[in-house]
C-alpha cells in the first residue's frame, strides 16, 4: 500500500515564494547602486510606473493561467486610449470615457475570445490579428496624430494623490488586484478558470462550459486593457494611436517572472504584481544609474529565460 | 483542413479590411477613388505622382502628405499616397509597381538609403522621373532628379542652440533620442553636437532612447529626476517626446525647466499654448510636401531645375508665435 | 414501471460515413454490476461518449429513469444521474487533489469557493476508500495508480444512478482492487448500477451480474454471468474461438545476452542483479510502486543510476542516454504508450518509421516509398487496423496504438526487447496477438522482458518470472515453479 508523507518541502516553498524574495534582493541592489533610489519620492513613482502595466499584466494573467495568450492587449490600449482622449475634453462626464474604454476592451476581447472557443483559431493567431487589425484602426481614427487636448480633470486622475501621498494610480492598481485575487482565489468562476488551463478535457468532461470561460478571460484581459488605455491618457495627456505598443510582451513577461506557467493552470496573482514591480524597478534603478534603456531589453530577456527555466525544471524534478 | 481554411479566410478578410480602412484614410483629405487613367504622360489627362512615404503614423507624415496633395490639385496631378510601413521591401515593391501601373512620377522618402538604387535606375530606365523627399538616399545626385526636404543636422543645431541662448551657455542638459541609429536621429544628434562643442559649460547629463514615444520619455525623465542630478533642459528629438517630458517635470512640481522638440506636430503646437512645452523646430512638413509636388511637376515637364537640392526653412516656435500654427 | 433504469435502444452513430455503432442496445438495471465488453473498434467508448453527451447519436433512443433522455453535453448526463470514470485518465495535475475531485460541481456559497466543506468531504471520501493521500496534495505528485483512485473518488462523490467505469482497474494493485470491489458493493446495495467496461476477465466473472458484448459495432447479446464462461465469452467478443488465451510458443533458450549487476537508483531501486539469455521471455512482477519502472528505465539510459553495471554479450557496457541503449540493441516499449510512445498528431507511418529512419533512406535522403513499405509491412504483420497509414495515430484504440509503438520499435531490429505492461487496456485479440509477437520474436533469438500486473499473463508467457518488491528483488521463479500464491507473496514482501 502507497504510503505518502508530506515534508516541509522546501524546494516548492521557494519556488512558490522565491520571486518575492528576488524582488526583495533585486531592491536592496539597487538601494546600494545608488542611494536615491530609496528615497520616498522614487519610491512612489515606481508605484506610478507599476501601476498601468500592472493592471495589464493582470488581466493577461487571466488569460495564460487558462491556458490562453494575448497579443492584443497593447493595441486595446492604443484604441482605447484614443476613444478616451477624444471623449475626455471636458464635453462629457470622465465617467463617459471610462465606460468606451470598458466596453471597447470588452468588445475586442470578446472578439478574441469568440475566433478562439468558437472558430478553433489558435490564440496566437488569432490575437496576432487582432493586434494588427486594432492598431490599423488607433490610426485610421485618430487621423495618425495623437490627439490632444483632455481636460485637466481628466489629466488630474493619475497625476493627483490620495490624502497627498498616494498616488490615484497606485490606489487604482490596488483595487484591480484585490478584485482578481478575489475572483482568482476565492470564486468557483476563478477555480474553473485553473481547471480549463490545467486540463481542457477533463474541465469540459466534467461539465464546465469551457467556450464560455474561455471567451470570458478574453473579455476581461480586454477590459483591463481598456482601463490600462484609460489610464495612459491620462498620464501622457495625449491619446496616441501608437500608444502600447510592445505591452503585450511586457504583461507576459510579468507573468511569466511571476510564476505563471505557459501552459496554463498554475500561477499565483501576488507572483504576476511583483513581476510587474520588478519590471519597474529595473526600468527605474538603470534610468537613475543613466544606463541605457537597451541594457532594460537585455536585463528583461534573461530573466524571462531564467524565469521560465527554473518552472521547467520544477516541474521535471520529482 | 477546415480550420486551416477558417483560418485563412478570417486573415484575408482581415487583411483586406485593414488596407481598405487605411486606403480610404489617405484618400479621405482628396475623396480621390482608384479610377484614373493609367496612361502615361499625354497632355490632356490629369498627371498622376506617386508618393512613397516610410509610415504614416505620425502627425508629421500626414502633414508632408496632405499638404502634397493639396499642391497636386492645383497643378492638376493626382497624387497617391504609400504607405511603406517602415519596410524596406514594401517600399521597393510600391515603387515597381507605380513603375508598372503607368505613373508620370514619383516622389519617395527612402526608408532604407541604400537599398532603393536598383529601383531607381529601373524607374529611370523606364522613363518615369523621381524625386526624394523629407529623406535622401545615398548618393541621391546620381539617381534621382532632386531632393525636396527638412535638414535635421540644421534642425537638431537650431533646437540645442535655443536651449543654449535660454541657458545662457551653462547649465545640465538631457537629450531623449529617436531610435537610436536611425537618420533623423543621427542626423539630429550631429546638429547637437555642433553646438555643444561651442559651449564647453552645457553638460549632457543624461541621455537615452525614448523610441519617439511620449510614455517611454514620461517614465525615463521622471526617473532621472529623481537620479540626483539637477536637470535644466530636456532636448528632446521630437515633439511627441517632449510632451511626455513636460508632463514627468510638471507632476515632478518643477516649474523653470526648458523642454523642446521638433517636428511641430499638433500636440507640440499645443503642448507649448499650454507652457508646458517651450518651443519646437518647424521644419516646414507642409513646405516640403507642396515643394517636393511642384518639383516633380517640373521635372515631368521637362524644365530644368536651378537648384536639385532643395530644403525647406526651420522655423523655431516658441509661445511667442506659436499663434499662427 | 420498467425494470430498467437505463435503457439504450438502437442507438447507430457514423463518423464520416463510417458506421461505429449499428442498432446497438444496452439495458442496465438499478443496483446491478453490468459489463461491457467487447474487443478494441467494437464501439463501447463511442457509445458511453453518446451517454455521457459528448458525441450525439444519429438513430435511436436512450430512456433514463422512465424518461426519455438526450444530453447535449456531460453536465447534462451528470444532472440526470450519469457520471463516467475514464479510461485515459483526466487528472489535472498542478491542482491539489480536493480541487480535483470537485472539478465542475465546486462546492460553493454562493459566488464563492467553500474550501473548507470541499476539504472536509475530500478527507471523508478518501479515508472511506482507504487512500493515504493528504487531500491537499499536488496530482502531479502522486502516483499513476493514486491519480486512478482519485477519479473513481470523483464518481462516487456524484452520487450518480448510473457510475461508468471504463478500466478502472489498469493500473493499480490487487489490494486496491478489493477496496473498490468493496464500494463497488455498497454502491449496489444503494441502488446504483454501474456499467463496468475491463478486459480483466477474472474482474468481470468476480463482481459483475450480467454481461453486454459487442463487435465490430453491433451488439451481439446479453446474458448473465452464471451462464457464460471465458470462452463462451471470447467467443461472442471475437466470433471464434479462442483455445488459449496465453499461446506459448517453443523457443531455445541460449547464452546469456544480458547481464544486469548490483542496479540501484536511490531508494527506487535497490541492488538488483539478474541475467537475460538469448530466446527467453523474461516477467517482472511487483505490485505498483514497487520499481519495476523506474528499473528499466535506469536500463535503458532515461535516468541514471546511482549504481550497478551492464554487460551486454559478456561486455560491459555505458548506457547514458536512450541513443546509448538502442546502439547496444535495446528497445523500450514504455509504460505509457500517450505520453511517452507515440506522436500522436503524427501519422501511423509516421510513428512506425521514427527510430529505424536511417535504414529508410535513399542517397541519404528520406525516401517515402520505403517508409510507406515499412509502414505497411508492420501494419500487416501485426495485424493493426487502421484505415489508412496516413491516419492519425491519436485516432487508433489503445491496442492498435500500442502495436504501432512495437512496430516502431521492431523496425529497428533490437536484440533485447523491453516491454512494460504492453498490455495494458488492450482486448482480448490485441493482447493474444502480441503474446504471439514476443513468442515470434524469441523463436527468432532475440530475448524479451516484460513487466506486467497481471500475474496470470506473466505466467502464461514467461520462462522466468522475478518478483520486486519496494525496489528490491524479492523472488526469482523458473516455469516449473509459478504459482500465483508464490508471486503475490514475494511481491508483498511477505515470506512465503
Amino acid at each position: 500500500m502507497e504510503k505518502v508523507k508530506k515534508p516541509f518541502d522546501k524546494q516548492r516553498f521557494i519556488k512558490e515564494y522565491g520571486i518575492i524574495l528576488i524582488f526583495v534582493v533585486l531592491v536592496a541592489v539597487m538601494t546600494i547602486l545608488s542611494p536615491n533610489f530609496a528615497q520616498p519620492k522614487n519610491l512612489i513613482n515606481i508605484l506610478k510606473q507599476t501601476s498601468i502595466n500592472g493592471i495589464l499584466s493582470l488581466g493577461m494573467m487571466f488569460v495564460i493561467i487558462s491556458g490562453g495568450f494575448d497579443l492584443s492587449v497593447g493595441s486595446i490600449v492604443g484604441v482605447s486610449g484614443v476613444a478616451a482622449a477624444y471623449l475626455g475634453m471636458g464635453e462629457y462626464p470622465l465617467i463617459i470615457p471610462l465606460l468606451a474604454c470598458i466596453g471597447l476592451g470588452a468588445l475586442f476581447g470578446l472578439g478574441n475570445g469568440i475566433g478562439i472557443s468558437f472558430g478553433n483559431l489558435p490564440p496566437f493567431i488569432m490575437t496576432l490579428g487582432m493586434m494588427t487589425v486594432l492598431r490599423g484602426l488607433a490610426l485610421v481614427i485618430s487621423g495618425g496624430q495623437p490627439v490632444t487636448g483632455i481636460s485637466g480633470e481628466y489629466v488630474n486622475i493619475s497625476s493627483g494623490f490620495l490624502f497627498g501621498i498616494i498616488p490615484y494610480l497606485a490606489v487604482y492598481f490596488v483595487i484591480a488586484i484585490a478584485i482578481c485575487a478575489f475572483i482568482l482565489t476565492k470564486t468557483v468562476y476563478g477555480r474553473r478558470i485553473y481547471s480549463c488551463g490545467g486540463n481542457m478535457l477533463a474541465a469540459r468532461v466534467s461539465g464546465i462550459n469551457v467556450k464560455a470561460m474561455q471567451t470570458s478571460v478574453y473579455m476581461i484581459a480586454g477590459i483591463m486593457a481598456g482601463v490600462a488605455g484609460f489610464l495612459l491618457t491620462a498620464r501622457t495627456t495625449v491619446g496616441a494611436p501608437t500608444a502600447g505598443e510592445g505591452y503585450e510582451m511586457d504583461a507576459i513577461t510579468a507573468c511569466v517572472i511571476g510564476g505563471v506557467s505557459m501552459n496554463g493552470g498554475t500561477g499565483k496573482w501576488y507572483g504576476v504584481v511583483v513581476g510587474a514591480l520588478i519590471i519597474s524597478v529595473i526600468a527605474n534603478g538603470l534610468d537613475i544609474l543613466g544606463v541605457s534603456s537597451h541594457y532594460q531589453k537585455i536585463i528583461k530577456g534573461i530573466i524571462i529565460i531564467v524565469a521560465v527555466l527554473a518552472d521547467v525544471n520544477g516541474k521535471n524534478a520529482r | 483542413m477546415k480550420k486551416k481554411l477558417a483560418a485563412f479566410l478570417m486573415s484575408a478578410v482581415l487583411t483586406v479590411g485593414l488596407l481598405a480602412g487605411c486606403n480610404s484614410a489617405s484618400n479621405e483629405e482628396t475623396g480621390n477613388n482608384d479610377t484614373a487613367e493609367t496612361e502615361a504622360g499625354s497632355g490632356s489627362e490629369k498627371l498622376k505622382v506617386a508618393m512613397c512615404m516610410s509610415h504614416q503614423t505620425n502627425d508629421f507624415q500626414i502633414t508632408v502628405t496632405s499638404a502634397a496633395i493639396a499642391k497636386g490639385e492645383e497643378l492638376g496631378i493626382e497624387v497617391v499616397v504609400f504607405d511603406g510601413n517602415n519596410d524596406s521591401a514594401t517600399q521597393i515593391s510600391q515603387i515597381e509597381s507605380a513603375v508598372d501601373q503607368g505613373y508620370d512620377g514619383i516622389i519617395f522618402e527612402p526608408i532604407n538609403v541604400d537599398a532603393v538604387q536598383n529601383i531607381v535606375d529601373y524607374a529611370t530606365q523606364e522613363g518615369v522621373p523621381v524625386i526624394n523627399v523629407v529623406g535622401a538616399m545615398t548618393d541621391w545626385e546620381d539617381y534621382v532628379a532632386g531632393y525636396v526636404g527638412g535638414d535635421n543636422v540644421t534642425a537638431g543645431e537650431m533646437e540645442m542652440r535655443k536651449v543654449a541662448e535660454l541657458l545662457d551657455g551653462k547649465g545640465n542638459v538631457a537629450i531623449l533620442n529617436g531610435p537610436m541609429g536611425s537618420d533623423p536621429q543621427i542626423q539630429r544628434h550631429e546638429g547637437y553636437d555642433i553646438v555643444l562643442a561651442e559651449y564647453p559649460d552645457l553638460v549632457v547629463v543624461n541621455e537615452d532612447d525614448a523610441e519617439w514615444a511620449t510614455d517611454k520619455a514620461l517614465n525615463i525623465v521622471e526617473n532621472w529626476l529623481q537620479s540626483g542630478k539637477d536637470i535644466d533642459a530636456v532636448v528632446c528629438q521630437n515633439d511627441g517626446m517632449a510632451v511626455g517630458a513636460a508632463k514627468a517635470i510638471q507632476d515632478a512640481g518643477l516649474t523653470d525647466v526648458i523642454v523642446t522638440g521638433i517636428d511641430a506636430t499638433s500636440d507640440g503646437i499645443d503642448a507649448i499654448k499650454s507652457g508646458a512645452v517651450t518651443g519646437t523646430v518647424s521644419q516646414d512638413a507642409a513646405g516640403q510636401g507642396s515643394l517636393s509636388v511642384e518639383t516633380i511637376y517640373k521635372v515631368i515637364k521637362g524644365e530644368t531645375l536651378d537648384d536639385k537640392d532643395l530644403r525647406t526653412e526651420n522655423i523655431w516656435i516658441d509661445s511667442s508665435n506659436v499663434n499662427d500654427y | 414501471m420498467s425494470e430498467y433504469i437505463l435503457e439504450m435502444k438502437n442507438i447507430s452513430k457514423s463518423f464520416s460515413g463510417v458506421k461505429a455503432l449499428d442498432n446497438v442496445m444496452l439495458q442496465v438495471k438499478p443496483g446491478e454490476v453490468h459489463a461491457l465488453m467487447g474487443e478494441n473498434g467494437a464501439g463501447k467508448s463511442t457509445l458511453m461518449k453518446i451517454l455521457m453527451g459528448i458525441y450525439s447519436s444519429d438513430g435511436g433512443e436512450i430512456i433514463m429513469n422512465g424518461g426519455k433522455y438526450k444530453a447535449n453535453n456531460p453536465k447534462e448526463a451528470m444532472s440526470v444521474g450519469i457520471s463516467m470514470i475514464h479510461q485515459e485518465l483526466n487528472p489535472i495535475l498542478d491542482m491539489p487533489v480536493y480541487e480535483n475531485i470537485f472539478v465542475g460541481r465546486e462546492l460553493h456559497k454562493g459566488i464563492l469557493v467553500d474550501k473548507a466543506a470541499e476539504l472536509k468531504e475530500a478527507r471523508r471520501l478518501l479515508d472511506d476508500l482507504e487512500i493515504s493521500v493528504s487531500p491537499q496534495m499536488m496530482l502531479r505528485n502522486l502516483s499513476v495508480a493514486q491519480c486512478q483512485l482519485i477519479e473513481i473518488i470523483k464518481a462516487i462523490s456524484i452520487k450518480a444512478k448510473v457510475i461508468i467505469m471504463d478500466e478502472p482497474t489498469s493500473a493499480i494493485t490487487d489490494h486496491e482492487v478489493n477496496v473498490l470491489f468493496s464500494h463497488i458493493e455498497s454502491l449496489r446495495k444503494q441502488g446504483t448500477a454501474i456499467i463496468y467496461i475491463s478486459h480483466r476477465m477474472e474482474e468481470i466473472f468476480k463482481i459483475c451480474d450480467r454481461i453486454t458484448v459487442m463487435r465490430d459495432g453491433q451488439y451481439v447479446g446479453t446474458d448473465t454471468v452464471k451462464n457464460l464462461d471465458e470462452n463462451k465469452l471470447i467467443k461472442m467478443m471475437v466470433g471464434r474461438e479462442i483455445t488459449d488465451v496465453f499461446p506459448k510458443l517453443e523457443a531455445e533458450i541460449g547464452e546469456v545476452v544480458l547481464k544486469a549487476k548490483n542496479i540501484s537508483r536511490g531508494k527506487r531501486v535497490k541492488d538488483i542483479s539478474f541475467d537475460l539469455r538469448r530466446g527467453e521471455i523474461l516477467g517482472i512482477a511487483g505490485l505498483v510502486g514497487a520499481g519495476r519502472t523506474e528499473l528499466v528505465e535506469g536500463l535503458f539510459g532515461i535516468e541514471k543510476l546511482s549504481a550497478g553495471e551492464i554487460y551486454i554479450h559478456d561486455r560491459k557496457v555505458s548506457i547514458h542516454s536512450p541513443r546509448d541503449a538502442i546502439k547496444h540493441g535495446l528497445a523500450l516499449v514504455t509504460e505509457d504508450r500517450k505520453g511517452s510512445g507515440l506522436n500522436l498528431g503524427g501519422t501511423v507511418e509516421d510513428n512506425i518509421t521514427t527510430i529505424a529512419i536511417k535504414k529508410l533512406l535513399k542517397g541519404g535522403l528520406v525516401n517515402k516509398s520505403n517508409m510507406r513499405k515499412a509502414a505497411d509491412e508492420y501494419i500487416d504483420k501485426l495485424k493493426i487496423k487502421t484505415p489508412s497509414r496516413d491516419q492519425a495515430a491519436r485516432n487508433l484504440s489503445g491496442g492498435n496504438q500500442q502495436k504501432i509503438v512495437i512496430s516502431k520499435w521492431l523496425l529497428a531490429e533490437p536484440e533485447i526487447i523491453i516491454m512494460d505492461e504492453p498490455t495494458r487496456g488492450i482486448d482480448v485479440g490485441a493482447k493474444r496477438d502480441i503474446y504471439l509477437l514476443m513468442g515470434e520474436l524469441v523463436k527468432n533469438g532475440k530475448s524479451v522482458i516484460v513487466i506486467s500486473s497481471e500475474i496470470p499473463e506473466l505466467m502464461g508467457i514467461c520462462d522466468r518470472i522475478l518478483v520486486m518488491a519496494e525496489g528490491e528483488m524479492t523472488g526469482a521463479l523458473s516455469r516449473g515453479d509459478f504459482s500465483q500464491e508464490n508471486i503475490m507473496a514475494y511481491a508483498s514482501a511477505i515470506e512465503a
